[in-house]
This record gives structure tokens, sequence and C-alpha cells, in this order.
């Protein structure tokens, strides 16, 4: 891994069009800028980390709670005389 | 030729062509499934993204208004590529429900990574929205609807539990 050292104020070109700046340095904090082609996707590392999480957790559901979530907004539907609000 | 396959939730599946859907980037978590299909009951709002790599993996799935009637999800170009159109009438959207077994009520709805399938040509991909202010878990129902089911499944149990008590 290339590691280069920046102060705030400081900029980072990766090809021709991906300029990455250190705006401000607090605490443990750093504000990055980026600046990119509408076509390049930047997000968050962990957060695909995160999707893949929701998505293994989203198989574990069975189709017998949903019959239990039926059963009980049903009855919540009756006991407000049928106004699902 | 129709692909079959054995699932939990379905029993014996069978897929014709013209209803499979292509991930070719399969889905985080899951990446080297390549195909899946949309299964489901008519009348319920929660379809089942249904792996045809492994018959026990389904994502249960809603349209996004279903959770927030005015969703509005960007979706950065380069990622969209991959669907192989331009034209934005032919996306369809689905949002990814985790639903706790033991809390049916607390299920969220993952806002920030859409499905997103080109339903022409039936390729898809789980994009990761622009939006920083959606949440990957968002609560699909109220508070006070979970609430009040919260209350209703504890006291069910509690009457099961201990008859005539």
């Amino acid at each position: 891994m290339l590691v280069l050292s920046r102060k705030p104020g400081e900029a980072i070109r990766i090809g021709d069009d991906i300029e990455i700046s250190v705006i401000e340095v607090r605490g443990d904090t750093v504000r990055i800028g980026i600046n990119a082609p509408r076509n390049v996707p930047v997000f968050r590392m962990e957060l695909l980390a995160e999707v893949a999480k929701t998505n293994l957790e989203s198989v574990k559901a069975a189709p017998q709670a949903m019959d239990v979530l039926k059963t009980l907004l049903r009855r919540e539907d009756d006991s407000n005389g049928g106004d699902p609000k | 030729m129709p692909e079959k396959i054995e699932t939990t939730r379905f029993g014996r599946f069978t897929v014709n062509d013209e209803d499979l859907i292509q991930f070719p980037k399969g889905i985080p978590g899951f990446e080297t499934h390549k195909k899946w299909a949309l299964a489901g009951e008519d009348d319920s709002p929660i379809k089942w993204l249904q792996s045809l790599s492994d018959g026990d993996v389904a994502l249960p799935v809603v349209v996004p208004q279903t959770v927030k009637s005015n969703y509005n999800a960007r979706l950065p170009e380069g990622e969209i590529a991959l669907l192989e159109t331009t034209d934005v009438s032919d996306l369809a959207l689905l949002l990814v429900l985790s639903i706790p077994p033991a809390a049916p009520w607390d299920m969220t709805a993952n806002l920030r990574a859409p499905v997103v399938i080109n339903h022409k040509k039936r390729i898809a991909c789980q994009v990761i929205a622009q939006n920083e202010e959606y949440d990957v878990r968002t609560p699909v129902l109220s508070d006070t609807m979970r609430e009040t089911m919260r209350r209703k499944a504890a006291s069910e149990t509690t009457a099961d539990a201990a008859p005539g008590a």
C-alpha cells in the first residue's frame, strides 16, 4: 500500500479525475473531501460489509414470521374497528 | 430449459428462463449466487428473492413505497451501467427486509442499498445509493404499532403457557 502524509488543505490526485483532499483534522477524526466523476461510486468502507451483514440476517427470515405478522396486523385492524391506522 | 431447485420455503421450485434474474456480481454476502428468481404469494406485499444456487437462501423484499412513500434513491451511474440500460423506466427497485424470527414486528428495510432490476433484460444488482440519510436498517412499522404487537404477542404467549391461570 502506498502511504502518503498530507496536511489539512493538501490533496492527492488519483488518475485523471479523482481528487482527495484533507479538509480538517480534529482529534481522531479526519474530514476528507472527494472530487470524482459521477460514475465512480464513493462510500464508507464499512457500508458494504454492513449491507452484506444485513443480507445474511435477512435469509434467516421464515415465512412463518410473516404469518405471525399478518395475524397480529389483522387483529390490530379488528380492535380498531377495521381502520388500519 | 427451466431451472429446478429444491427450496426450504417453496418446496420444489421451477423457474422458466424468462423469470430468471441474473445478478452478474451476486449480492453482497452471496457473491457467488448469480441466478435468482422472485417468488411469493400474490396477495402478500412481501415477496422473496430466491437464490437458485442454494435452496435455503431467499431474501424477503418489498417495493420501496410500502416502506417509504417518497422513496427516492440516488443511484451512482457507474453501478447502473452493469444493468445495460440508460432508460430509468426499465428499472424496478426492491428493498431487502430483515425480519427477526422471534420479533417479526421489529423488521427493518435496507433503504440504503436497493436491489435494482432491469425488468426488460432481467439483470439486477444491489446498489449502494448515495443517500446518506437512508439507513441499512430502517424500521418498517411505527413505534406504536411495534409496541402494540409486542405486547399482544407477549400476552398470547403467557396465556398459552399458563391456561386458566
